[in-house]
C-alpha cells in the first residue's frame, strides 16, 4: 500500500516538474537596453501629460548604474518596475481627465 | 474676415465647459460654505490660522510659538533686502510704489499683457530683471524673505484675487482648479483629498489643514525647513509627499494653482508670514 502511494507521489512530482517552465533566461546588456528604453518611453509619456511620478527617473538612474556594474537581472527588473510606473501614471492622467470634475465642491 | 484668437478661444471654452460648469463666483460660494458648514463654531477669519483655528490643543502650542516667532528675523532680513538699492540706483519700491500700504492681498492677479498669472514672487524677479539684477532662486530663502516682508506689511488686508471676465484668465483659473481636484502621484491623492475631505483629520501625528484660508500665512516659517519658504516650495513638498514629480516653482502650473487656491480664500485676512511645524 505504502509502496503504491510513494510511487504515485513520485510520479506526480515528476509530472509537475516536467510541466514547470524553464527559468527565464538571464538578462544581458541587450535585453536591459530594451527594457530601459521602454521604461524611458513610458516615463516620458507620463511626463508629457503632467503626471510623472516622483521616483520613476530615480529608478531608471539606479537601473543604469546596476547595468554598468554588470548586474543585468536586477537592472532589468528595476527597469520593468519603472515602466510600470510610467504606464500607471499615464492611465491615472486619462482617468483623472474624466474624474476630477466629480470632486469639485458644488 | 480674420477672427481673433480671443473669440475663437472664448467660443471653444464655452462649448467645452458647457452650461453645467460653475464659474469662479459659484465655486467660491460653494467652497467657503463647505468649510463653514464642516467646522461649525469656527469664525471665517480663523481659517487663516489653519489647524490652529480648528483645534484647541494645537492652538495653545501655536500661541506659545507666536510669543517669540521664528519668522521675525526673516521679516527684518527681508526689509534689509527690499531697501538695498540695485546697481542702477533704483530699488524694489520703484516696482512696488504702494508697498507700504500693503499689496499682497491683490496677488496673484491675471496679467492681461502677458496672458499669464502674476504672482508676487514672479513680480519680485521681474523687478530685478528690469533693473539688471540676477533673478533670485524661487525655492531658496532670499526671495521668501522679501516676500515675507511684503506679507508682513499686508497683514490684516483681506485677500482680493480677481478673475476677470477674460477667456485666458478663466483658462488659467480652470487649469488651477483642475490641478487642485485631480488625484496624482503613486499615492493617488489630490489637494482636495487631503485639504477638503481630510481637513481636520490626522495623518500620522499631523492634522491636515483646511484649504480655506490655507494661503493667508505664506511665506511661512516651517520648523522642518528651519527658515521661511514660499507657497510654491510647499506645493513641491506636497506633490513629493504623494509621490508625484513636482513642478517648477513659479512655472505656469503652480502659478495657475495659486490663482485658483488663493481666490478660494477671498475675504480671509492676510496674516503672513506665519509659523508652522
Amino acid at each position: 500500500m505504502y509502496k503504491k502511494v510513494t510511487v504515485a507521489l513520485c510520479a506526480g512530482i515528476l509530472v509537475a516538474l516536467g510541466n514547470m517552465p524553464l527559468s527565464a533566461s538571464a538578462a544581458d546588456a541587450a535585453s536591459f537596453k530594451a527594457a530601459y528604453d521602454a521604461a524611458q518611453a513610458a516615463r516620458k509619456q507620463a511626463a508629457a501629460v503632467g503626471f510623472e511620478w516622483r521616483d520613476t527617473a530615480k529608478m531608471l538612474k539606479k537601473a543604469k548604474k546596476l547595468a554598468k556594474a554588470g548586474r543585468f537581472d536586477k537592472a532589468q527588473a528595476l527597469a520593468y518596475e519603472a515602466q510600470k510606473q510610467g504606464e500607471l501614471a499615464t492611465a491615472q492622467a486619462a482617468e483623472q481627465a474624466k474624474a476630477w470634475r466629480a470632486a469639485v465642491l458644488r | 474676415m480674420r477672427v481673433s484668437k480671443t473669440i475663437i478661444l472664448g467660443a471653444a471654452l464655452a462649448v467645452a465647459c458647457g452650461a453645467a460648469q460653475a464659474g469662479p463666483q459659484q465655486d467660491l460660494k460653494a467652497f467657503q460654505k463647505h468649510f463653514m458648514d464642516s467646522f461649525p463654531g469656527v469664525a471665517f477669519d480663523e481659517f487663516g490660522n489653519g489647524i490652529y483655528g480648528i483645534n484647541k490643543e494645537r492652538r495653545a502650542e501655536w500661541e506659545q510659538m507666536e510669543e517669540f516667532p521664528d519668522y521675525e528675523l526673516s521679516i527684518d532680513k527681508g526689509k534689509e533686502r527690499f531697501n538695498k538699492p540695485f546697481a542702477d540706483g533704483k530699488g524694489y519700491a520703484d516696482c512696488f510704489p504702494n508697498y507700504k500700504q500693503g499689496i499682497k492681498q491683490n496677488y496673484p492677479y491675471f496679467d492681461k499683457a502677458r496672458g499669464q498669472v502674476m504672482t508676487l514672487e514672479w513680480a519680485i524677479n521681474l523687478c530685478r530683471k528690469k533693473h539688471g539684477e540676477k533673478p533670485l532662486k524661487y525655492a531658496k530663502t532670499p526671495i521668501a524673505q522679501i516676500s515675507a516682508y511684503l506679507a508682513y506689511l499686508s497683514r490684516g488686508k483681506k485677500i482680493h484675487v480677481v478673475i476677470p471676465d477674460d477667456p485666458w484668465a478663466l483658462k488659467a483659473y480652470n487649469e488651477g482648479k483642475r490641478f487642485f481636484y485631480s488625484k496624482r502621484g503613486q499615492l493617488n491623492f489630490s489637494c482636495a483629498n487631503c485639504h477638503i475631505q481630510g481637513a481636520g483629520k490626522l495623518v500620522r501625528a499631523n492634522i491636515l489643514s483646511p484649504a480655506l484660508g490655507q494661503v493667508s500665512h505664506f511665506p511661512v516659517y516651517r520648523k522642518k525647513w528651519g527658515g521661511v519658504g514660499t507657497l510654491h516650495r510647499r506645493y513641491k513638498g506636497c506633490n513629493k509627499q504623494v509621490r508625484a514629480k513636482p513642478f517648477k516653482p513659479q512655472g505656469r502650473v503652480y502659478r495657475n494653482l495659486e490663482y485658483f487656491h488663493t481666490y478660494m480664500s477671498n475675504g480671509i485676512a492676510l496674516n503672513g508670514p506665519g509659523e508652522r511645524q
